[in-house]
């Protein structure tokens, strides 16, 4: 975990460690400047919404990106302890499915502020991961001003 | 003297004229009959004593004229001119009429009746001289007369019956009161002096006015007719007529009738009765207290072979019953004076021509109007007939119980209201109960109780409607001590005119078959759990596998030697092929995994997005599809889309070299399914392969001529397996194949 400030704090909750290093490859293609902590199961993700929601020190939570299927405690656990926080009940959440289930895909839908990837079978759709995530900063920049990007060109 | 001999007399008195006056004077005194002479003028010229006596007066001889001092009446009372007299038509030379009755009424008053016998007398040369006229007093038979029309008139109005007198034209002239009675008639104005016709009911009025006319000239008859009183009541007349001399001279009709209404009912009644017994198929008979026959119906006569005449006055035992039997009809007529019925009773009975008959019998006593015991009617029923019926029955039954006995199954048998009457031995041997148990509900008893309810129900509903019964339940193993599931069925055997006669069940162990049955099934549920869970959980290693094989490419393979590059070309080729497979096999085990009730898809929908999704292909190919026209029905939608496109897609890509692909897509009606056709041009299949191509990753050409999982037509078979269709192939090869499909409608 990352202690260093950024513009924005990303929670990752992935058990597969070949999907959390493309995440990092898709922000780091699409030039994001955040805070990334990475939890690999649905406890430790909500242990973390836990604290953020008790610690008044803790750096405010600015996305959660899941992957449904977790060891331990299921994603929906998850999105149901998010939602029902003081803090976080709007706090924009993007799913992650390995594959296209009508069932999944219903299940996400149900809880509020939500967008939908599903992970595809090649580097470049995988990396499109990063563009979604950055039209979420986008929305949530219009109302606090932070800047998106570490410099450079956009 | 007699009455005919006085025309004699007097003839004889005019032919002897010339026997001496003294002799014939003194047998004219002594004669006691009333004689008198007179000459050519009709003065008298001798009366004798028996003349003065009947006139009442000694008349002056010579001067008075017979008739002339008599009031002369004809017998209807008319007063007789002199010159009309008999004696005077005489002497004027006419015929006097002979026999003719007149009154003559006494210088005293008082009367007499009279018939004359006037003659004429002639001299020698024929000239009337004078006349002789002999008197036969009839007073004493006029007046006996007269005396019957007065016991007529008092018996006319004494009797009960109806006399009435009807003149030519219908006119009613007389009728007595109990007539008048009968006709409702207050009075007698009310009916005499109208028409007859206004009381005779209209059916009879032709044949009364032909009766009448018949009387009227002068024949005697009878007539049965009825007539409709004054207050409508009708009643049936029997009337015996004559014709009757009216005092014009005319004749007319009269009547005495009588009411046979009664007659009549109870003549009607018994004409049914005879009827009824006489076409009976039943023999009827009726005996005495002896066991004389007294009477004999047609179906005696057919059953018997005796006619009523052979049949009646013989004893039934010496008739009818055969010689071992004998004692039989003893007990009968003992139970007969007893006053005791014989019901329904089966016995032997012999014909004429000897051979024996199966009846049964039904006796009763029959009584007098006392009560007093006099005879038996007796009802005799051929039973031959029904008698073989039972006996096939009992013989079918026998035969079906031992066949029942013999079947591995429990069998069992009911009576149309659903109570049971007949278990076979297995039945006894599986629950131990005692035979004595059977036509109860003892089936209850060893049944599940969670299944109770749901059986009742359904051979109450089977039993009301006479539908089959088919139900599955547990009873209970005595022997291991276990439930065990069982499937009951039942069928209802009908008469000729559709009632239930009887219900044939079974109760069938499926228990084993019942435990494979859910085995296989948690199997199956297993097996397409593991599929998914396979196939779904390899897509994310395999998608590791491509991606990173593929950054590495992206970001290092400047520093890869060629023949890393061809090994890394092969790790990516490997990995695209395992995707295909695991992504394939995704969808074969999600093909029938939807268990939503299907709703009713267009077909021509379906085909749409199967051919949109084909679009690359059959622009690729410039493949032709065509359609005929599709049906509507209960499939869901996706499967019958994934049929289309796995059938249309193998036709494009087994499209032969020589031509352009061509594909028909029709569907038709067979009964209760569509078959569906998808035909194309392509290079066929060989015979040999046509029922291995519908298995799992079943692939007749290698990946380099045509690329694909062989999972295409497996998932076709598994999705018309869900519904019970059917799918094959038809091939030529070279020419074409056409795949068909069946679909419920």
């Amino acid at each position: 975990m990352t202690t260093e400030t950024k513009p924005f704090e990303i929670l990752l909750a992935e058990d597969s460690e070949g999907d959390a290093e493309l995440v990092r490859q898709a922000l780091k293609e699409h030039n994001i400047d955040c805070s990334l902590h990475i939890v690999s199961d649905g406890a430790r993700a909500i242990e973390f919404i836990n604290r953020i929601e008790t610690d008044p020190n803790a750096r405010p939570l600015d996305l959660l990106l899941i992957d449904l299927r977790l060891p331990i405690c299921e994603g929906d656990e998850v999105l149901t302890r998010l939602r029902s926080t003081k803090h976080y009940a709007h706090t924009p959440v993007i799913v992650m499915t390995g594959l296209s289930s009508s069932a999944v895909k219903e299940k996400a839908l149900r809880h509020d502020a939500m967008l939908y990837f599903e992970k595809p079978s090649t580097l470049d759709e995988f990396l499109q991961l990063g563009s979604m995530i950055r039209r979420v900063f986008e929305q949530r920049m219009e109302k606090s001003g932070h800047p998106i990007t570490q410099g450079g060109a956009v | 003297m007699t009455l005919t001999n006085a025309r004699e007399l007097s003839a004889f008195v005019s032919r002897n004229s010339n026997l001496s006056e003294t002799v014939l004077g003194e047998i004219m005194d002594a004669v006691p009959v009333a004689i008198y002479m007179t000459d050519a003028h009709g003065r008298l010229t001798y009366f004798n004593p028996a003349a003065a006596k009947l006139s009442g007066r000694s008349p002056e001889i010579g001067t008075d004229q017979w008739c002339v001092t008599w009031k002369i009446f004809l017998s209807d009372g008319t007063p007789l001119r002199h010159d009309q007299c008999p004696m005077a038509v005489a002497l004027t030379g006419g015929e006097a009429p002979a026999g003719m009755e007149c009154m003559a009424e006494r210088p005293d008053g008082t009367r007499f009746w009279f018939t004359p016998y006037p003659a004429v007398l002639r001299d020698a040369e024929g000239r009337v001289v004078g006349g002789i006229n002999v008197l036969i007093d009839i007073t004493e038979r006029k007046n006996a007369h007269r005396e019957v029309s007065e016991q007529f008139r008092a018996i006319v109005e004494t009797t009960p019956q109806c006399v009435k007198v009807v003149a030519p034209d219908g006119t009613l002239l007389f009728m007595n009161p109990p007539g008048l009675e009968m006709l409702g008639a207050s009075c007698p104005a009310a009916v005499i002096g109208q028409s007859v016709y206004n009381v005779i009911a209209p059916e009879d009025q032709e044949r009364f006015r032909e009766f009448n006319k018949l009387i009227c000239g002068g024949q005697r008859g009878s007539l049965q007719f009825e007539i409709v009183g004054l207050k409508g009541a009708r009643r049936h007349m029997e009337t015996h007529a004559a014709p009757l001399q009216h005092a014009d001279g005319t004749t007319v009709h009269l009547a005495v009738a009588h009411d046979i209404t009664e007659r009549k009912r109870a003549e009607g009644s018994s004409f049914l009765l005879s009827a009824v017994v006489d076409s009976s198929d039943d023999a009827i008979i009726s005996k005495d207290l002896d066991g004389v026959i007294s009477s004999w119906n047609k179906s005696a006569e057919r059953l018997f072979g005796y006619t009523s005449e052979e049949a009646i006055g013989q004893t039934v035992a010496s008739l009818l019953i055969p010689e071992d039997r004998q004692e039989e009809e003893p007990d009968i007529l003992a139970r007969l004076r007893r006053g005791e019925r014989v019901d329904h009773f089966e016995t032997v009975r012999r014909r004429k021509n000897g051979s024996l008959i199966d009846i049964s019998l039904t006796i009763s006593p029959v009584k007098d109007l006392e009560g007093a015991i006099i005879g038996a009617s007796k009802i005799a029923r051929d039973i031959t007939e029904s008698k073989r019926v039972r006996a096939k029955l009992m013989e079918s039954e026998a035969r079906f119980r031992q066949l029942a006995d013999s079947m591995p199954q429990m069998v069992w048998t009911a009576r149309p209201d659903g109570s049971v009457d007949y278990f076979n031995e297995r039945w006894y041997e599986f629950t131990g109960f005692g035979r004595e148990t059977r036509g109860d509900t003892n089936w209850e008893r060893i049944l599940h109780p969670e299944d109770l309810q749901r059986t009742r129900d359904s051979w109450g509903a089977a039993v009301s409607s006479g539908q089959p019964y088919n139900v599955e339940y547990r009873f209970r193993d005595r022997r291991e001590n276990r439930w065990r599931w069982f499937i009951g069925r039942a069928l209802p055997v009908r008469d000729g005119t559709g009632k239930v006669v009887k219900w044939f069940g079974t109760s069938t162990d499926i228990d084993e078959q019942k435990r494979v049955e859910d085995q296989l099934r948690r199997a199956n549920q297993d097996l397409e759990q593991f599929a998914f869970s396979a196939s779904h959980d390899l897509q994310e290693p395999l998608r590791s596998i491509k991606i990173y094989s593929e950054l590495l490419m992206k970001r290092h393979a400047h520093s890869l030697d060629g023949e890393a590059l061809k090994f890394m070309s092969f790790l990516r080729n490997g990995a695209t092929r395992m995707e295909t497979l695991v992504r394939d096999l995704l969808t074969y085990t999600q093909a029938t995994r939807f268990d939503e009730p299907p709703k009713v898809t267009d077909a021509n929908e379906a085909l749409k997005r199967a051919l949109a999704n084909l679009s690359g292909a059959i622009g690729e190919s410039g493949a032709q599809v065509t359609t005929g026209p599709l049906p509507s029905l209960p499939v869901n939608g996706t499967h019958l889309q994934q049929l289309f496109q796995n059938l249309i897609g193998n036709a494009l890509k087994y499209r032969s070299p020589k031509r352009p692909p061509a594909v028909h897509v029709e569907a038709e009606r067979q009964n209760e399914n569509w078959v569906f056709s998808v035909a194309d041009n392509g290079i066929g299949i060989d015979p040999e392969y046509k029922e291995n191509i519908f298995g799992l990753f079943k692939r007749l050409h290698t990946s380099g001529e045509y690329s694909g999982t062989g999972i295409g037509l497996a998932i076709c078979r598994r999705i018309v397996d869900r519904y019970h269709g059917r799918i094959w192939v038809e091939s030529e090869p070279g020419r074409g194949s056409i795949f068909r499909f069946t679909l419920p409608v």
